[in-house]
């Protein structure tokens, strides 16, 4: 490749390393607040130890769809919302975040169907009783057999539940003057074992009980020196020893000094409250700021979805090589590819180190390393065929895998603490990790067949090469998809007898892996006693990818047996058009050779590793 | 010459069908066929339902709705498996020869042999029974979560118990039962494998009850179709009815849900009905000592947990403390005990307890299998790499 | 936390028994002998749990508490926050109460509540809770039990009242057993309800669902859970508005006098005895920079509205001269409500005049109030 082109090169990658950087740069300090540093603060939530800044994006994605909210003037960042409902909530109430599209709701909280698709918590409140009502009798029914307008009222009640919760876990939702109230709780009550007997108000003691029944997180850390993650506390938990012990946590009056100078609209007071209180949690819980520091870079950074947007970039390049300038246009393809693989990388590390677990854990993080994978073999491919067709499929899958797990993401935090009989690690390494690799090399010698056929059948460009190097991949993939599905399918049997007893207990998920390995045998078995030639093989293999996407997605929605992981309503309708494009394709490619616009032959089926029925 | 070479090609031919390639690739794909239409089918039959009826069968039956015939469309998983196996061999016995390049091949099918067969043997061997024990509880016996026995106690000793103990499967053809060892006869007139049972005084419409005598006379009870979720058990009940030498004794209505047993006097011997889940009784017992339940802060989700179990065997000489936890099970007397679950606010363990004679082949197969695919892949892929570079 | 080892001597008795005397085990295990009658004998077993009379199928309540109700007591709905509630019916009519209910933390600690059951028995309190009653072991819990008389005919057919009361502490919540009713009645119901206390338990599943509990799921997001809410129904008297509600109070009016003034009216309500009567009348009296008073002076200058079976107690407390932002006199109209072992406050606050408008509407009120 000349100078000017290599150049060019190293600009775009330039460029694209700075864009994905950028997040970086950005300094959240909304109204002069240090909103971002506020957002580092570490809470405990839902069993593990996690910065504000997480609570917040998963939060507002679970009630609004998004993890930034857009208002008339200006758009907020998580951050910035959750602050105003921990804080200053009366104004929070007001914001038109929840998202009702079933018209039915609409109907049962008595608006017409052009009311308007976003309400405010203030609205919404009204018809607590109501929705409350509605989502009981739901709850009733099954969960496969709920109608739209059950899951729509039961998910509205959940977002409401979750919302009302969030505004009462520093404060009561709506205080003035947090501060003000525990300076003067610190000087009238003389601490006692029962609380009453503390002097305090019935009132103020049913508002401590209120916070501590409804708060959503835990702020309060333990007293150092200890680190327990279970003695973390609610604000209303650490008042109420507050009143029977005495000392207050140190903790306690930084967030009421922090929500009183917000509330009160003193950036200056609310600066110092919280640098002192960071200075504090560094002093004496060091390596859990760090952590919470990178996951709080790990969110604004949003590595995967940077990686996303870029291969599309390299899909595109990759097949522009196919039409011009094939060397320079594939070898751009080709670094953007490593270097997306690079961020990709990062991010799943990043998750690994967050997570202290082995990449796949859910089923996000299984899209996000079926996406890494076929990627890694898809840089293999290329290194070795340099045709470009590597690199487009690594880019499409890759898109594809991380477009999903964007769409996984909105149901909250994607890095979940496991149940006890998943959690060793030995197991999620070695089983999980070998079959998510058998969907990513299932799915990558898939997506080479539809390059396959889609060449061959609507453009000129598969010469006799090209097409002889995609049968080698394909093959070459479905062996090394076979190798790894069984493994991995074995493995899982392995770990099954270790823990219940039971080897083989067909139950879907298990059933859908051996789908994967029995098909993939199918293949090999077909292609060597030349059954199948080169343009079944391609059929044949593009059918593994209907098969992988029932084993990954399809029995999840069966809500059954020992993989359920619930319903995903939403998804089922693009499984199955998924399913019914990878038919058509089938289709096409079984269309007699003279129709394609490509010069397929009919090959002499290659009998050196075949074997074949030979005469008795 | 001719006749004997006619012979031979008789027996060749079936031979060589047997040994295809094509039949394998048929075979595979009903085989995927099966275990697809075996996924969609739990979700109404639950999942021992379909394993009995699909995968531990020989043949697949359909019926249109409402019809009572049924023809069978698909072979079972025994059947299917038993001509994978049969395939398979015939494949290597004809077809292959023993050459280095094979060897990956023959490792890697000479492992699913053995898988099959552990298969096949567990499917026919294995039992799988549970252990609830309280804290502080011994248990000298497992439990069958999904088959009831009737137990017929003798418990005139002040000692000692002598049981008769009914399993499922003879109730459930009903009728007249003679045992030597009792003096009377049991006439199961109704056995109902999941039923529901309402107090009487909140049906005032219902039948007279066929029991004459205990706590029949008070409820009624109304057969309904067996439970499919993993969690539920059914409720099994039966009407019995005692004859002696002089007649009937009465007609007792016996289920899991009367835990009091209901009792009778013959010939000086008192007598106790009750309906239980099948036991097992073992020749060693374990008492729970603690279950330890940790959870994740904050939360409900379980992080582990693990059950302290003193194991107490006479007739070995064992008496020792062992930590049962998930993914950690105790092996003891060809019986492996797992950590199952936990009831009654972590009070109550359940332990998974599993016989099964062919545990080990699974094992050996999956490795042979394992290695076979690594030889034959690295053997293609190193040719594919020397071939490329030159 | 090995409690194993002090029941170990018959234990070990019994597995001996167990192992070395399972004589002639005639049964073949598991070798798919499914369809053969076995033989074999056992030394005895001890019995699992109390026998009860009736069946294993009993009655649930929400949260996993499970109790078998003796014969002859009527269940009834569990309406409010009752988790249980049952009738029991004596002779000439009488009847007696049952209820269970359940409330967070220690509610207020076993002397507080079983001074509250002394006070509706118009008994005096005790100073240490442990005279007062006994430990009863139900199951492998341990309750406690009081037993109640009171000393003059309080009831209105002029029968003494009888409160036996169990209370335990369970899973973060202390939950109440208490059956209230004629002295002769609830006498007699002594063993049932003892027996009903002895069999209270629990469990995650009612016994026939024999659920395993076993989390083999795979991890699903975790629900959010609503905290929880106790309903209160009440007619609204004219001029009366409800006003947004404060977390901290169950309802919250303001009232129009016809003077133009507001006063504000809110419905809170605490578990337990929340400080006592008189603590709370102190409380407000300071709020209106009036002195504290005593019992004696309470009890003589308190009125008590009846309705709907309930007692509330009503103080009407003015402040001697003009006090506050306003410089106004100002009037507490307040009444409190002890009852199933939770307190409730009903407050009017405001300018002396404005209160004093409105006091025939909150007696109103108070008589519409149905506390379920």
């Amino acid at each position: 490749m000349s100078r000017p082109l290599r150049i060019l090169l190293w600009l775009i990658v330039a460029a694209v390393l700075a864009w994905v950087l950028a997040p970086l740069l950005g300094h959240d300090t909304r109204g002069g607040f240090q909103m971002q540093k506020f957002g580092r603060l570490p809470v405990l939530l839902n069993g593990r130890i996690k910065p504000l800044d997480t609570v917040a994006r998963t939060s507002l994605l679970i009630i609004h769809g998004q993890q930034t909210l857009g208002t008339d003037h200006d758009t907020l960042s998580a951050i910035d919302w959750l602050a105003e409902v921990l804080m200053k909530a009366d104004e929070a109430d007001l914001r038109k975040i929840f998202v009702i599209r079933n018209p039915e709701t609409l109907a049962a909280l008595g608006w017409s169907p052009d009311a308007g698709k976003y309400f405010s918590f203030r609205e919404l409140f009204a018809h607590l009783q109501e929705i409350e009502q509605q989502s009981a009798l739901a709850e009733k029914v099954d969960a496969q057999l709920r109608s739209p307008f059950q899951r729509d009222i039961i998910k509205l009640f959940e977002r409401l539940t979750l919302y009302h919760r969030l505004e009462n876990s520093i404060e009561v939702a709506g205080t003035d003057d947090f501060k003000g109230q525990i300076d003067d709780l610190v000087k009238s009550i003389h601490p006692s074992p029962v609380p009453m007997n503390s002097g305090i108000s019935a009132e103020g003691l049913q508002s401590i009980g209120f916070l501590a029944e409804t708060g959503y997180f835990y702020p309060i850390p333990p007293v150092p020196p200890n680190d327990d993650p279970l003695q973390w506390r609610k604000m209303g938990e650490s008042m109420l020893n507050f009143l029977t012990a005495g000392n207050l946590h140190p903790a306690v009056s930084a967030y009421a000094t922090m929500a009183s100078a917000f509330a009160a609209n003193d950036p200056a007071t609310f600066n110092e409250t919280l640098d002192n209180y960071s200075n504090w949690l560094k002093e004496h819980f060091a390596p859990r700021v760090r952590k919470t520091n990178i996951e709080s870079v790990f969110n604004q950074l949003q590595p995967f979805y940077s990686a996303m947007v870029i291969y599309v970039l390299i899909f595109i390049l990759a097949c522009a090589s196919w039409l011009v300038r094939p060397e320079t246009l594939g070898r751009y393809a080709f670094v953007l590819l490593i270097v997306t693989f690079v961020v990709h990388s990062t991010g799943l590390i990043t998750r690994m180190y967050l997570e202290g677990r082995p990449p796949v854990t859910n089923l996000y993080s299984s899209a996000v390393f079926i996406g890494w994978g076929a990627v890694l073999l898809g840089i293999l491919l290329e290194r070795f065929f340099r045709n470009g067709i590597g690199s487009a499929t690594a880019a499409m899958i890759g898109f594809i895998t991380l477009l999903i797990a964007h769409h996984l993401s909105m149901d909250g935090d994607t890095m979940e603490m496991m149940r006890a009989v998943l959690d060793t690690n030995g197991w999620l390494a070695t089983h999980v990790v070998c079959v998510t690799l058998g969907y990513a090399s299932t799915f990558l010698a898939g997506f080479l067949a539809l390059t396959y056929i889609v060449r061959g059948a609507f453009t000129p460009s598969l010469d006799r090469d090209t097409a002889k190097s995609l049968s080698r991949m394909v093959y070459g993939i479905v062996c090394f998809a076979t190798l790894f599905s069984f493994v991995g399918t074995i493995l899982g049997g392995i770990w099954a007898d270790q823990s219940w007893g039971r080897f083989w207990g067909w139950d879907p998920k298990e059933n859908g892996a051996l789908l994967i390995v029995l098909w993939n045998a199918i293949i090999l078995h077909a292609r060597w006693g030349g059954l199948v030639r080169q343009r079944g093989l391609m059929v044949m293999a593009v059918f593994g990818n209907v098969v992988t996407s029932w084993s990954w997605f399809g029995v999840n929605m069966l809500g059954i047996g020992l993989h359920s992981y619930g319903f995903m309503d939403s998804a089922f309708p693009w499984l199955i058009a998924f399913g019914v494009s990878q038919l058509v394709f089938m289709l096409i490619g079984s269309l007699p050779p003279h129709v394609w616009r490509s010069p397929v032959e009919t090959v002499k089926p290659s009998r050196v590793e075949a074997l074949a029925d030979a005469p008795a | 010459m001719s006749v004997s070479a006619a012979s031979i090609s008789d027996f060749v031919k079936p031979l060589r069908f047997l040994a295809s390639l094509r039949l394998t690739v048929v075979c595979l794909s009903l085989g995927m066929l099966l275990v697809f239409l075996g996924t969609l089918a739990q979700v109404h039959l639950g999942i021992h339902a379909v394993q009995a009826q699909y995968f531990q069968s020989l043949l697949i039956f359909w019926s249109p709705p409402g019809a009572s015939w049924k023809i069978p469309i698909l072979p079972g998983g025994y059947v299917l498996g038993t001509v994978l196996l049969v395939n398979l061999i015939a494949a290597h016995a004809t077809r292959f020869q023993f050459s280095r390049k094979k060897i990956g091949i023959i490792l890697l099918h000479f492992g699913v042999i053995l898988l099959l067969i552990g298969q096949l043997l567990t499917g026919l061997f294995a039992r799988e029974t549970q252990m609830r024990i309280d804290e502080g509880q011994t248990l000298g016996y497992s439990e069958a979560p999904r088959e009831v026995e009737l137990a017929v106690t003798d418990v005139t000793d002040p000692n000692f118990d002598q049981v008769v103990a009914i399993p499922e499967k003879v109730l459930a053809r009903q009728g007249t039962l003679q045992n030597p060892t009792l003096p009377f006869t049991l006439n199961i007139q109704r056995f109902l494998p999941n039923s529901q049972i309402v107090k009487r005084s909140d049906d005032a419409q219902a039948p007279p009850s066929p029991a004459t005598t205990g706590a029949g006379s008070r409820f009624v009870v109304t057969e309904i179709s067996r439970t499919v979720k993993d969690d539920e058990r059914d409720l099994s009940a039966a009407f019995v009815e005692v004859e002696g030498v002089q007649g009937s004794l009465g007609t007792w209505l016996v289920s899991n849900a009367i835990t009091d047993p209901q009792s009778f006097t013959v010939n000086g011997h008192t007598y106790e009905l009750v309906i239980r889940q099948r036991r097992f009784y073992k020749q060693f017992a374990l008492s729970l000592l603690h279950f330890a339940h940790d959870r994740y802060a904050g939360t409900d989700i379980p992080k582990n947990f693990s059950s302290r179990i003193r194991l107490v065997d006479f007739e070995r000489n064992e008496n020792r403390e062992v930590l049962i936890s998930m993914n950690d099970p105790l092996r003891y007397r060809g019986f492996t005990f797992y950590q199952s679950g936990f009831d009654n606010d972590d009070k109550t363990t359940i332990l998974q307890v599993v016989k099964n004679p062919a545990m080990i082949l699974p094992y050996i197969a999956c490795g042979l299998v394992a290695l076979g695919l690594v030889t034959q892949f690295s053997m293609h892929l190193f040719g594919f790499v020397r071939k490329r570079s030159t | 936390m090995n409690r194993f080892f002090p029941r170990i001597a018959p234990h070990l008795q019994l597995v001996r028994q167990v192992c070395g005397g399972a004589l002639v085990l005639l049964a073949l295990s598991g070798c798919g002998d499914d369809a053969k009658i076995t033989v074999y004998r056992i030394p005895k077993e001890t019995k699992p749990e109390g026998t009860s009379q009736t069946m294993a199928m009993t009655s649930e309540a929400g949260a996993g508490v499970h109790w078998s109700a003796p014969a002859g007591w009527e269940e009834q709905p569990a309406t409010g926050f009752r988790k249980g509630s049952f009738l029991v019916r004596g002779g000439n009519g009488k009847q007696g109460d049952v209820s269970v209910t359940s409330f967070p933390e220690t509610a207020g600690g076993l002397l507080a509540n079983v001074n509250r059951w002394r006070d509706q028995l118009k008994l005096p309190p005790i100073k240490d809770a442990q005279q007062a009653g006994m430990t009863l072991k139900t199951g492998d819990h341990e309750m406690f039990f009081v037993d109640l008389v009171s000393e003059q005919p309080i009831l209105p057919d002029n029968s003494k009242s009888r409160t036996l009361g169990g209370i335990l502490a369970l899973n973060g919540e202390t939950w109440f057993f208490k059956m209230s009713g004629p002295d002769k009645l609830v006498d007699s119901q002594r063993d049932a309800f003892k027996q009903f206390l002895e069999s209270v338990h629990v469990a995650n599943a009612t016994p026939l669902t024999g659920g395993t509990g076993a989390s083999t799921n795979a991890p699903t997001p975790p629900p959010i859970e609503p905290p929880q809410a106790v309903p209160v129904h009440y007619a609204l008297p004219p001029n009366w508005q409800e006003k947004p509600l404060s977390p901290m109070r169950l309802a919250s009016f303001k009232a129009i006098a016809p003077n133009g003034k507001e006063a504000d009216v809110s419905i809170v309500s605490l578990p337990g005895i929340a400080g006592g009567d008189l603590a709370n009348v102190n409380r407000w009296r300071g709020q209106v920079k009036l002195g504290p008073t005593d019992e004696d002076a309470l009890a003589l200058s308190a009125e008590h509205i009846k309705a709907n079976g309930h007692d509330f107690l009503v103080v009407d407390l003015v402040s001697e001269g003009p006090i506050g932002d306003q410089n106004e006199k100002q009037r507490i109209l307040a009444a409190i409500l002890d009852e199933n072992d939770r307190s409730w406050f009903i407050k009017m606050t405001g300018e002396d005049q404005a209160v004093a408008s409105q006091k025939s509407a909150f007696t109103d009120f108070l008589r519409s109030l149905t506390i379920p």
